[in-house]
């Protein structure tokens, strides 16, 4: 269910570095709905401790009949408004099949197998995917090129009923992609990406229930450099800060191996009817190795990251009203640094504190009638990157207050349209070399549901718009159109 | 439940417990100190410092592992001090000319220095000192044309006349360096090489002029390669070729030839396409040795040495030659490298020469 399934969401959770709830990205009525994803409920946002809590065990109870699904997302984005290693264009393209089976009183498997095509156009001078990840080493050369990745995503959940108060499940993710750049240095990228995943919950009363997680992530990152027939190596500069590149003059494959461990405890409270609080707090340990894939393997540097989230959602509706109210707040403070791998000495060093809070309302008066919601949030950000092989030393502040509108009209019983508007004021203090300068994003989106007994038919698209504060940068246009079946098999 | 759940985060923090220490130092803090000093008597000794400083001497640091590269000139003591480098092993060169037309002299010296556990590297550089020649190596092309059929004899080593004076190439010997690292080579007072070719005449000869400012293309073979492969050099306008008579090498008539003057060598004047070293000398001097020929240094003219990486050993003496051309060209690439301008010397070729993506044989 991680699948980045909206880009109007992930944009926003990966610009500001919250770890996204990730299951409800899945979610197209969100997506329609201007991404009011708090206080308007879909299907994958309710309040439970698998929906918004990522805990597998909970799958299980969160007892929704065995359905099929098929979807389908195609994104489109374009503009010269971006950071120095982003593509000039994007396509990506991506079917998903998945589907929940009850086996019994007792286990639940839910299953999904993706299918993506990400092509990725114009990228100067990166030799990586996601450049802009975590950790700070970029490998790149001085020229521009495409990739085109693709590959497979499988996910399986399964969740036991151990008894009436306790459960656990386990999730196993597995991705594997590659991409071969189209021009010099042509360079081949591998990515396998596991992540074990393995969950408890606990009912300790009717009042409350809790739940930990624990997820283990493993990711590898090949770059084969071809070895041309005329001796010349295409790649020239590799990583090592951000102003100062090591020179390399070999072609053995570079290896990025990740591992990143995390813990996680959820609490479902609900001390009276019309109240309901989920709260979740995190560590993370993430760490990384980086090594030439020679057949005496020469370590290059080491990078390690510390990390705290929590999430708090609070929902206030009376039994019988239209009205529901809710309060949210989102943080992740995470510090990292990266290290010589023979030396003590600190290459990089980075800390990194996000904020986000906010306040949300919807209206329903009735069933398959209409719905309306608002979200008002304002994210900060505190921001502070050293690269000492550069001498370089970066510190900005993010400011971005958003407002979220978003409702749904009913035509009748089985037709329904759904539209939204995402205003964002994205202001950034300072200077960060990964980071977009401020910037204004307008979103607006449109969907289309037809409802029947047995099945389920959506259209949706979404469209943003990236407009620089600063003129002369251009603008950054994202379109995504997502088609979403789903069969009801009970 | 309640006694799992120690254990499960025991088990966690031991996990976590495989992260590594915070290093307490930073990268990039570290300094080199480096005195140049002259023992050749260039340079008067102070008689406070106790040693002869050369002021004013462009000192140059290139790291090895980075795209990084500093210079700096030497105050009056001599000294050039670089401050918060990164870890890394640094090639360290000192050149700087003294003197004027037929006294110009050049001083330079090359020395690795690395900054790895120590934050302060202190380090000498002591001067050698090398007459400058009016006639000088301007480019040479040596990496071959891009193919597949290992062709490379389109090779060529071009001269020039960087005086205002005509000058003559009589008898004046091109040689292919000898490819052996030999500890010796800072003390020895010649160069060991493999090949030598001879021009025609009397060594100080006056039959075979350049003109100021004239450039003189020397082919391996005076032949239009490209009728071979494609992207090769036309040299078939070549002003000289290397010819080897003992070993039946092809000639052409219209080209005058610089000879082999070693039987016991039969082959044409083919140089490494990675990393050699070519030394024009006035021909007035040479030892024949089983199996190299030695060019005593004083009958130098220009010596260059190349190589596609900076971290390979020197196989030239620094008192000919105190780096590298040709940084990063491979073989089979069809780049060649020249100077910066035409006869510009400062006795180091990583300063004095540039990469080419063509060959230009017989201008800049």
């Amino acid at each position: 269910m991680k699948k980045i399934g909206c880009l109007f969401v992930a944009f926003a959770a990966i610009a500001f570095g919250f770890r996204p709830l990730a299951a409800q990205l899945d979610d197209p009525h969100l997506c329609a709905m201007g991404s009011v994803r708090y206080v308007l409920t879909g299907d994958w946002n309710r309040f439970n401790l698998f929906d918004l809590g990522n805990n597998p065990a909970w799958l299980h109870e969160k007892n929704t009949p065995d359905w099929l699904r098929i979807w389908n997302n195609n994104g489109y984005t374009r503009g010269n408004f971006r950071r120095l290693y982003d593509p000039a264009k994007i396509n990506s393209s991506a079917i998903s099949f998945a589907g929940t089976k009850r086996l019994n009183e007792k286990h639940t498997f839910l299953g999904r197998v993706t299918y993506f095509n990400d092509q990725l156009i114009g990228v100067p001078f990166a030799l990586e995917k996601n450049p802009y990840a975590a950790d700070p080493f970029i490998l790149t050369d001085s020229s521009s090129g495409g990739y085109r990745f693709w590959g497979p995503d499988i996910d399986v959940i399964y969740s036991r009923k151990l008894s009436n108060r306790f459960n656990m499940g386990a999730e196993l993710q597995y991705t594997l992609d590659s991409a071969v750049r189209d021009e010099e240095a042509m360079v081949r990228i591998v990515q396998r990406n596991l992540i074990s995943r393995i969950g408890f919950t606990f009912k300790l009363s009717g009042l409350v229930t809790t739940g930990v997680t624990y997820s283990y992530k493993n990711l590898f990152d090949m770059t084969e450099v071809p070895k041309r027939q005329d001796g010349r190596v295409p790649v020239t500069y590799r990583y090592r800060g951000y102003i100062i590149s090591r020179r390399e003059l070999k072609t053995y494959p570079r290896n990025a191996m990740s591992f990143h461990h995390v813990i996680e405890n959820q609490w479902l409270l609900k001390p009276v009817n019309s109240l309901v609080f989920l709260l979740q707090a995190g560590y993370h340990f993430h760490y990384l190795d980086l090594y030439d894939g020679s057949s005496v393997r020469y370590y290059e540097a080491y990078w390690q990251q510390n990390e705290a989230t929590f999430n708090f959602i609070g929902k206030y509706s009376r039994p019988g009203s239209p009205w529901v109210c809710i309060g949210f707040a989102n943080g992740n403070f995470s510090s990292d640094w990266s290290k010589h791998y023979r030396l003590p000495v600190l290459i990089t060093e980075q800390s990194k504190n996000d904020l986000e809070y906010g306040l949300g309302i919807s209206f329903q008066p009735g069933h398959h009638v209409y719905r309306m919601g608002a979200e008002i949030s304002v994210g900060s950000g505190d921001y502070r990157f050293s690269d000492y092989i550069g001498h370089a030393d970066f510190d900005a502040k993010i400011l971005a207050p958003e407002i979220r509108l978003g409702g749904e009209y009913f035509f009748n019983e089985i037709l329904s349209a759904q539209a939204g508007v995402q205003l964002r004021d994205y202001r950034l203090n300072g200077e960060m070399p990964y980071l977009l300068s401020s910037n204004l994003q307008n979103g607006l989106s449109f969907g289309l549901s037809l409802y029947q007994e047995k099945y389920l038919l959506e259209f949706v698209a979404v469209f943003r718009r990236d407009n620089p504060k600063a003129p002369g940068l251009g603008q950054r246009n994202h379109f995504e159109l997502i088609l979403n079946s789903k069969f009801n098999l009970h | 439940m309640n006694k799992r759940f120690p254990f499960i985060l025991l088990t966690f923090l031991l996990l976590i417990a495989c992260g590594r220490k915070k290093p307490l130092n930073i990268d990039g803090q570290a300094r080199i100190n480096i005195l140049v000093a002259d023992t050749t008597g260039t340079f008067p000794v102070d008689p406070v410092l106790g040693y002869a400083p050369i002021p004013n001497i462009k000192v140059l640091i290139q790291s090895i592992e980075y795209d990084y590269l500093e210079s700096k000139e030497t105050d009056k003591y001599g000294l050039a001090i670089f401050d918060d480098l990164f870890a890394s092993e640094y090639k360290v060169i000192a050149s700087r000319n003294v003197g004027k037309g037929a006294y110009e002299l050049n001083m330079s010296a090359t020395k690795d220095v690395e900054v790895y556990q120590r934050r302060t590297a202190v380090d000498t550089l002591y001067c050698s000192v090398a007459k400058m020649s009016g006639l000088v190596i301007n480019e040479i092309y040596y990496a071959g044309p891009v193919n597949n059929a290992y062709y490379f004899y389109d090779q060529f080593v071009e001269l020039y006349n960087r005086t205002n004076t005509t000058l003559y190439l009589d008898g004046i010997i091109v040689s292919r360096a000898s490819q052996t690292i030999n500890p010796n080579i800072e003390i020895n007072d010649y160069v060991e090489t493999l090949y030598c070719f001879q021009f025609p005449g009397k060594p100080l000869g006056k039959q075979y002029p350049i003109q100021p400012g004239q450039f003189v293309v020397i082919a391996q073979d005076a032949f239009d390669h490209s009728k071979v492969i494609a992207n090769a050099v036309d040299l078939s306008n070549a002003d000289w070729e290397f010819y080897d008579g003992y070993g039946g090498d092809w000639d052409n008539f219209d080209v005058p030839n610089v000879n082999n003057i070693r039987p016991d060598k039969t082959v044409d004047f083919m140089i490494n396409l990675v990393h050699n070293a070519v030394v024009i000398s006035d021909g007035t001097e040479y030892t024949v040795t089983d199996n190299y020929v030695r060019i005593p240094l004083s009958t130098i003219l220009d010596g260059v040495e190349y190589s596609k990486s900076a971290s390979r050993s020197k196989e030239m003496t620094t008192r000919v030659d105190a780096g590298f051309a040709g940084v990063g060209l491979a073989k089979y690439s069809g780049q060649s490298t020249q100077r910066i301008e035409p006869g510009y010397d400062s006795n180091n070729s990583t300063l004095d020469f540039i990469l080419l993506d063509h060959p230009t044989p017989g201008r800049q």
